[in-house]
């Protein structure tokens, strides 16, 4: 099969323009094809895919960002999105600049320096704990520049890229827990080429793979058998409550020796002093800049609770030139406010009032819809935790009433599920919307003592299988349904029963009277 | 212990003790060989099991009675497994699907789908289908119940269900329409009277006609209970004498201790000491709608004539959303509170009255 021309000679007087033009063309598509081909080939035969050992470092570069590689980069990206990035800009560039309150500061710099003198009492895990956006990661690594230690920081790979594997001529995959394991043997055993005039360096931890979140056994392994061998310090910064419980519990902060220092919420005036100062430096450089005044200013931390970083967002955000004035209630609903069960049900029912203009208009302090949409919880274990309590904090039976139709209505809703276009997430929303709305309006004069919150009594005496399950045990002659046994059978038990029945039911099924 | 309730149980069709017509019907409807599927309906001690039982036993036979308990196990979406009991004989399984709670769903469809898929052994003797009891209909879930009407057309060739349930307003009416409704009321004071002196006799004991009525009074209509209350008199004291004060049990004069705290002070703090004695009766396994309808009865008993009105009005309101409901217990507070704000309110008017 011939797909080719047959080669033939061109006669050098028909060679003209057109002829050397067409030439010309086609050795540039060979050469573009040759490129294509050697960059296919390159692409497969690639020194990590080649690799039939694992290399451990292979991994390493792209995760370890070394704290003066970032430093470079800034910079670019300043210059490429101009006003967005407020949070990197003005990431502070001396231990003096931080906003994080001076004792904290010392602590974290003691810890450092004790790594350097040889103290017997060193430890060398720190756990940073503390809310998001308090400054943490950042004051972490701008003490430990100035102590001179260089950061290693572990980030949990994205995406898995296979592993070729010569001997089998395969892929294969490394699941993340041996990536980590790897990270912390080879980050730890083996200086880093570019740490030679520095003091040491030390492994930052942030974000913790999440298979040690279901295991944390696992991750209690890893580091007992790092702690024998090695010094390295490592910082862990977590913010999380519960990974905090369960990763590092009391035991095991003793039997590591780490040394754990909690950052609070940074506080209202520095955050503040952190705000102008961005807004004055801003101005400079930009002369349309919308200037935000002093209470918008609090509002921006009324609403983000003393976290910097979102802070500085929405900082960016009311500072951009538009002409319409922010309302208040597109930004209010920035952030919700984390509140736990037990806070949101205080509010529900000790509610508070404001009193508008006369006695009848008022609003209350703490809006109910944001109430509904903050539990964290089946709104059933809402409305049940709703009806234990609110009982004890209401004064007089009129309102009372009011409040116990509210609950009532409420269960209704919430188990009509078959309405058409109403999805249940929907209806379970509305119909707790009823009871916290109901409760906060039928509650006129709360009752001002403390009392604790419980739990509903509801669930654990709704248990009917367990009970029928004992009933049916004791009463195994009778051919009766459970039901018909407790209601029929057990009261005459002590006149027919055997003696053992009668024991029983006088254990569990008398009642006491008074 | 081999209670009279049982002991005398008309263990045929021919031998109840009332409502024999009702009884003609059913015989006929069997001896035609086969039936649709069944409701039975009608408040506690009125007779459905006996009825059913003796439907069952005129259809195979006395095999029927030889019974045995079996645990079967299912498994929940999210792979939690729970257990039911069930009482089952050769030709039918007897199951209290709403013992399962929120997974009776998957009770209804999949008992029915292992009991429906084998066919009868010897099919020449005996019928040709199998029959399925569930009992406690009415307290099924919605879910539930979907479930049991299209299981129920699809394996009408293998098995037939009956159904038993107190009242048929919580049944759905798709499963009303597929089976045949059965009523079987409570029996009249008279019936009972002379159900208990057809019993002495049997037992060779005398008992005096006051006895009987007091005990057909303080029964509530309810059969069961006012045999096991006459046997519980006669442990008690024999030779009768009339005057015996009649066992009562003791969650309803629990009940009423309840009505009669609710009567003395109604402020906030005695309702909460009513909840904690309504949870009281809830743990020893009273149903709610029991508790309800006692709780009303002794309270209506106490109240002026004009308040008697409003009363009933109140309780049918919170009576309906209890049962739209799930959580009973609302419901019932929600009632008492009403109920303590009416009265306080009238109490004070007629003070005032007076002076």
């Amino acid at each position: 099969m011939q797909l080719r021309r047959l080669k033939t000679d061109t006669p050098r007087e028909k060679k003209d323009a057109k002829y050397y033009e067409k030439r010309k063309r086609n050795n540039m598509a060979a050469k573009k094809s040759r490129e294509a081909k050697r960059r296919r080939d390159n692409e497969i035969m690639s020194p990590e895919k080649k690799a039939w050992i694992k290399p451990s470092f292979e991994d390493i570069p792209p995760t370890i960002k070394s704290s003066k590689h970032t430093s470079r980069k800034r910079p670019l990206t300043q210059s490429e999105n101009k006003n967005s990035d407020w949070c990197n800009i003005y990431t502070p560039q001396s231990v003096a600049k931080l906003a994080v309150h001076n004792g904290k500061i010392k602590e974290v710099k003691h810890w450092f320096e004790n790594l350097n003198n040889n103290s017997l009492v060193k430890s060398k895990f720190l756990l940073v704990t503390g809310p998001t956006g308090c400054a943490k990661a950042t004051a972490v690594k701008l003490i430990a520049k100035e102590c001179g230690f260089i950061c290693l920081e572990w980030v949990t790979p994205m995406t898995i890229e296979p592993i070729y594997d010569q001997c089998t001529n395969s892929y294969c995959y490394q699941n993340v827990q041996d990536k980590f394991q790897d990270f912390i043997w080879g980050a730890t055993r083996y200086r880093s080429l570019k740490c030679g005039v520095s003091n040491g360096q030390f492994l930052l931890i942030k974000d913790i793979p999440n298979v040690f979140l279901d295991k944390p056994d696992e991750f209690h392994d890893i580091m007992m058998r790092f702690n024998t061998p090695s010094q390295f310090p490592i910082v862990f910064i977590i913010n999380n409550e519960k990974i905090i419980r369960d990763l590092f519990s009391t035991e095991i902060l003793e039997r590591l020796k780490v040394q754990q220092i909690k950052f609070n919420p940074i506080t209202r005036k520095s955050v503040l002093a952190v705000l102008e100062k961005i807004v004055k430096s801003e101005q400079q450089k930009n002369k349309l800049l919308r200037i935000p005044n002093s209470s918008e200013l609090n509002v921006i931390y009324d609403e983000t609770n003393g976290d910097l970083r979102a802070s500085i967002i929405s900082l960016s955000f009311s500072c951009m030139n538009i002409q319409n004035k922010i309302s208040k209630k597109c930004s209010t609903g920035s952030i919700d406010e984390s509140l736990d069960l037990f806070h949101s049900i205080g509010r529900v029912i000790y509610p508070k009032r404001e009193i508008l203009n006369s006695p009848l208009q008022f609003k209350f302090t703490h809006n109910p819809d944001n109430l509904v949409e903050n539990f964290a919880m089946q709104p059933t274990t809402v409305l049940g935790f709703l009806q234990e309590n609110y009982l004890s904090r209401f004064s007089s039976l009129t309102d009372i009433c009011k409040g116990a139709d509210a609950i009532s209505a409420a269960d209704v809703m919430l188990n009509s599920n078959f309405m058409f276009g109403v999805s249940i997430y929907d209806i379970s929303l509305s119909s707790l919307s009823v009871a916290v709305r109901g409760l906060m309006l039928a509650n006129e004069k709360p009752v001002k003592a403390f009392r604790s919150i419980v739990k509903p009594k509801h669930f654990q005496y709704t248990n009917d299988i367990q009970m029928y399950k004992d009933v049916k045990v004791w009463f195994d002659d009778v051919r009766e349904s459970p039901k018909d046994i407790l209601l029929d059978i057990i009261p005459f038990v002590n006149e027919l029963g055997t003696d053992r029945q009668k024991n029983v039911a006088k254990e569990l099924w008398r009642f006491k009277r008074k | 212990m081999s209670l009279w309730a049982d002991k005398y149980r008309p263990n045929s069709l021919q031998k109840v003790d009332y409502f024999q017509e009702q009884a003609q019907h059913l015989t006929n409807l069997v001896n035609q060989g086969d039936f649709p599927h069944l409701l039975f309906y009608g408040p506690n001690g009125a007779g459905k099991k006996t009825r059913i039982l003796a439907l069952l036993r005129q259809l195979y036979g006395p095999g029927v009675e030889r019974l045995r308990t079996e645990h079967m196990n299912f498994m929940t979406p999210s792979n939690k497994k729970f257990e039911i009991m069930t009482v089952a004989s050769n030709y039918h399984i007897e199951v209290n699907a709403s013992d399962a709670g929120m997974y009776d769903r998957i009770v209804v469809m999949e008992l029915i789908k292992t009991v429906a898929q084998t066919h009868q052994l010897d099919s020449t003797k005996q019928r040709h289908f199998k029959v399925i009891l569930l009992t406690e209909v009415d307290r099924l879930t919605k879910e539930a119940q979907q479930a049991l009407r299209r299981t129920m057309e699809k394996y009408m060739a293998t098995c037939r269900i009956i159904l038993c349930a107190n009242s048929i307003g919580q049944v759905i009416p798709a499963i009303r329409s597929r089976c045949l409704a059965v009523r079987v009321p409570a029996p009249t004071h008279e019936d009972i009277c002379k159900i208990l002196k057809t019993i002495c006799k049997k037992e060779g004991l005398t008992l005096p006609d006051e006895l009987a009525l007091i005990i057909s009074q303080s029964c509530e209509r309810n059969l069961r209970r006012a045999i096991l209350m006459l046997e519980a008199s006669k442990v008690k004291q024999y030779p009768f004498d009339v005057k015996q004060s009649v066992v009562v049990p003791d969650w309803q004069l629990y009940i009423g201790d309840t009505a009669k705290q609710i009567l003395s002070q109604q402020t906030p703090g005695k309702l909460l000491e009513v909840r904690s004695m309504l949870y009281e009766l809830i743990v020893h396994g009273i149903p709610t709608n029991v508790i309800f309808k006692f709780l009303l009865k002794e309270l209506v008993k106490n109240c002026d004539i004009s308040l008697k009105h409003d009363i009933v009005e109140i309780a049918s309101f919170y009576e309906h959303s209890l049962l739209k409901g799930n959580k009973t217990m609302f419901h019932l507070e929600a009632f008492v509170a009403k109920f303590m704000l009416l009265y306080s309110k009238f109490m004070e008017e007629s003070l005032n009255g007076i002076f």
